[in-house]
């Protein structure tokens, strides 16, 4: 091969979305995390004999509303299919999944890649399957202990085509679809509980060459910052091997994130004949265009439409709307703010940004969770703007607000950070502190022009501090130059 | 009455017993017709791809993890899978998940399986075809009286072709009954009879009917006495 060969990489990705109903797919056993080890699997999710699956109506209507999401295909009949497999977590020997008839087909979405452009990702399909126990390989000395609890939880198994370029692309789409089914409401988008979880096909080929190389699938993969690290390192390997003349095998890496590698886990001729064939303890899944319409009018306000209202109407940078708008929490946090505060986007938006999210983020706590609600902010906002307190101040009152000392009003009370805008009592000020700087206030008369301001600033500084802060800047200042100038 | 259930297949003695049910029945006020299920001969192929297939599937889960039998000491997963399997199942529930397994695999699948599932298409129709016209469809539940035990175990066609009228009813999903007929040798024969779709209590009328213009159903076989 040509060392100085330009390659382009191609991605697929196939990401298990796992869906926020509060029962299995085919039981009535709780999906809730974190439970005590095989105390939420009941005689369907362990495959006793002789039990027999129900469609969860849920796990349904939220795939529609996804396809819907995505401008997909949703066909009229849709049909559960077996893989047949074995593994000690898979309890029936088989995972019901969708093969033939997925719920989804054909969707797409936008994707925003270098320089801004756009890009177009296809989304081949999406379906339905449940998903399978957790082996514990650790715990037990030797033994394996498997949990069934997450067996038979409802998985959307959202498949792209190899459309992406570059891990960049990748994580581009990862998100965006990541913030799709949070808006939805259809999953957590919680990584670390495996709500979100991705595997990715990943191959690469000369650039002017049509054929696709031989692909790898790269399993585990359950972190943004783990799936770019593992696409790179995957993307340089294949390349390597190429360029040192040899070939790449297809098969199924697994990805360690301590070592920053891929491993081999299986190669095509160990893989699985899933021997798939439609359930038989399952009816086909009709769908109807008036439940179709029904989950329509549940899709609320999307990302992109939101980003876009967001510049246009609020008047945000597109940093801003691009901030708010990916994580629906944030986005209502800010919409409610904004209401409260009867406006101010901009203002709103920076507090959001600035003091709630690092406050947020330095507890690793959940904007929904905030000890200072939108309604709180949004209060303390509108003081600001009336002029009670200086921006300044207001760091003051977030602080106390966030540590639950009560809401803005009652801690500008009790604190008595009430701004000064009275007149005299300003005046009062500027007499104090000049007669206390007799010195600097004869430097300032004497000095050129192009140092004055060095002198305004600290008497500025010597009246706000004097005041507690509590003195309204601006007419510090104003006062301030009359009386230095006269 | 199906022509297709009383062909070659049926042992004579059974014929006889059926048609002299078939006469109580008139006697009720039944009205007997002729109809015809042409593709009965096909269920037999086709309902042993599907049922292996379903079986070969469904039994996967007996495989030593969770219940049912585990071979002793198994020395890695896959030896606990294949010894477990091989101790615990009979010959006849082997010989199914092996014709299944082969009927749903890669390359096969389309010859065997959904070839099945387009036959059973095709029985169900036939089916439908006759309840147009008819409310019941009466017959042999079987080509002759009980085997002896394990007498076709190496024979498992002949054993398979015994089923020839009730798989059909299998396939195409319908309900039906067994009713008591009378004996041959000393071991008894049964009546069937299939109703049409949700039409269970029409079939269990007439069969409760039958039953109080006869015994059949009060005499136990003399090996049971």
């Amino acid at each position: 091969m040509n060392k100085s060969m330009e390659w382009e990489t191609v991605i697929g990705l196939e990401i298990h979305a796992q869906l926020a109903t509060k029962s299995k797919i085919f039981s009535g056993a709780s999906t809730i995390y974190g439970a005590k080890p095989n105390t939420q699997a009941c005689a369907v999710d362990l495959g006793l004999p002789g039990v027999l699956p129900v469609i969860n109506e849920q796990a349904i209507l939220m795939a529609i509303k996804f396809g819907l999401a995505i401008g997909a295909e949703i066909p009229e009949r849709s049909v559960f299919a077996r893989k047949n497999y074995f593994y000690p977590d898979l309890p029936k020997g088989y995972q019901i999944s969708q093969f033939e008839l997925p719920i989804v087909s054909n969707g797409f979405i936008e994707i925003v890649i270098e320089n801004k452009k756009k890009k177009l990702i296809k989304i081949t399909r999406a379906h339905l399957e449940e998903d399978a126990g957790k082996s514990n390989h650790d715990q037990f000395n030797g033994c394996t202990g498997i949990d069934f609890n997450r067996a038979g939880n409802p998985l959307l198994e959202i498949v792209s085509e190899p459309d992406m370029n570059d891990a960049k692309e990748a994580i581009s789409y990862l998100k965006k679809i990541h913030s799709l089914v949070r808006y939805l409401e259809i999953c957590d988008g919680n990584m670390q509980e495996g709500s979100f979880r991705c595997d990715a096909n990943v191959s690469v080929k000369p650039t002017q060459q049509k054929e696709l190389g031989t692909r790898a699938e790269i399993k585990n993969l359950n972190s943004f910052k783990f799936i770019e690290a593992a696409i790179n390192h995957e993307v340089e390997r294949q390349i390597n091997l190429i360029e040192s003349g040899e070939i790449v095998t297809q098969e199924t890496r697994l990805y360690d994130a301590k070592k920053n590698e891929t491993r081999s886990m299986r190669s095509k001729e160990e893989a699985n004949d899933y021997r798939y064939f439609p359930d038989p303890d399952l009816l086909p899944v009709l769908i109807t265009e008036e439940t179709k319409k029904i989950v329509r009018e549940l899709i609320p306000e999307l990302p992109d439409a939101k980003r876009m209202r967001y510049q246009n109407e609020l008047g945000l940078s597109e940093y801003d709307s691009d901030n708010l708008t990916a994580n629906p929490d944030i986005a209502n946090y800010f919409e409610t703010t904004i209401k409260v505060a009867n406006g101010n986007a901009k203002m709103c938006a920076n507090w959001i940004m600035g003091d709630l999210l690092a406050s947020l983020n330095k507890e690793n706590m959940n904007i929904k969770n905030s000890p200072v609600t939108a309604k709180m902010l949004g209060d303390m906002i509108n003081l600001i703007k009336d002029k009670t307190i200086s921006g300044k101040i207001a760091k003051i009152v977030f602080e106390a607000m966030w540590n639950k000392e009560g809401v803005a009003i009652s801690i500008i009370e009790s604190k008595d950070l009430k701004q000064v805008t009275d007149l005299n009592e300003i005046e009062n000020l500027i007499d104090g502190i000049i007669a206390e700087n007799t010195l600097q206030v004869k430097q300032y008369k004497n000095c050129p022009a192009d140092k004055k301001q060095k002198f305004i600033s600290f008497f500025i500084g010597q009246i706000m501090k004097k005041s507690k802060g509590k003195a309204n800047p601006i007419q510090v200042s104003e006062l301030l130059k009359e009386r230095l100038n006269s | 009455m199906p022509k297709q259930y009383f062909d070659e297949n049926l042992d004579n003695n059974v014929a006889e017993v059926i048609e002299n049910g078939l006469k109580e029945l008139e006697k009720l006020g039944a009205k007997c017709v002729d109809v015809e299920l042409p593709h009965t001969e096909l269920s037999i192929p086709a309902y042993y791809v599907v049922a292996p297939a379903e079986c070969s599937s469904n039994l996967s889960r007996y495989d030593g993890v969770r219940f049912g039998h585990r071979c002793k000491e198994p020395k890695d997963l896959s030896d606990l899978y294949c010894r477990s399997r091989q101790e615990g199942f009979g010959k006849e529930v082997k010989r199914r998940i092996m014709t299944g397994t082969y009927v749903l695999s890669a390359g096969y699948y389309d010859a065997y399986y959904i070839k099945a599932q387009k036959i059973r298409q095709i029985i169900s129709n036939d089916f439908q075809n006759v309840f147009k016209n008819v409310d019941i469809i009466a017959g042999p539940t079987t080509t002759g009286v009980a085997f002896k035990l394990n007498e076709k175990l190496n024979d498992p066609i002949s054993m398979y072709l015994s089923d020839l009228y009730t798989v059909s009813v299998n396939l195409a999903g319908l309900p039906a009954i067994s009713v008591p007929s009378g004996f041959i040798n000393k071991l008894p024969v049964g009546m069937q009879l299939i109703g049409n779709y949700f039409q269970e209590s029409l079939l269990m009328n007439v069969a409760h009917q039958y039953q109080k213009v006869t015994d059949w159903h009060q005499k136990i076989p003399q090996a049971y006495e």
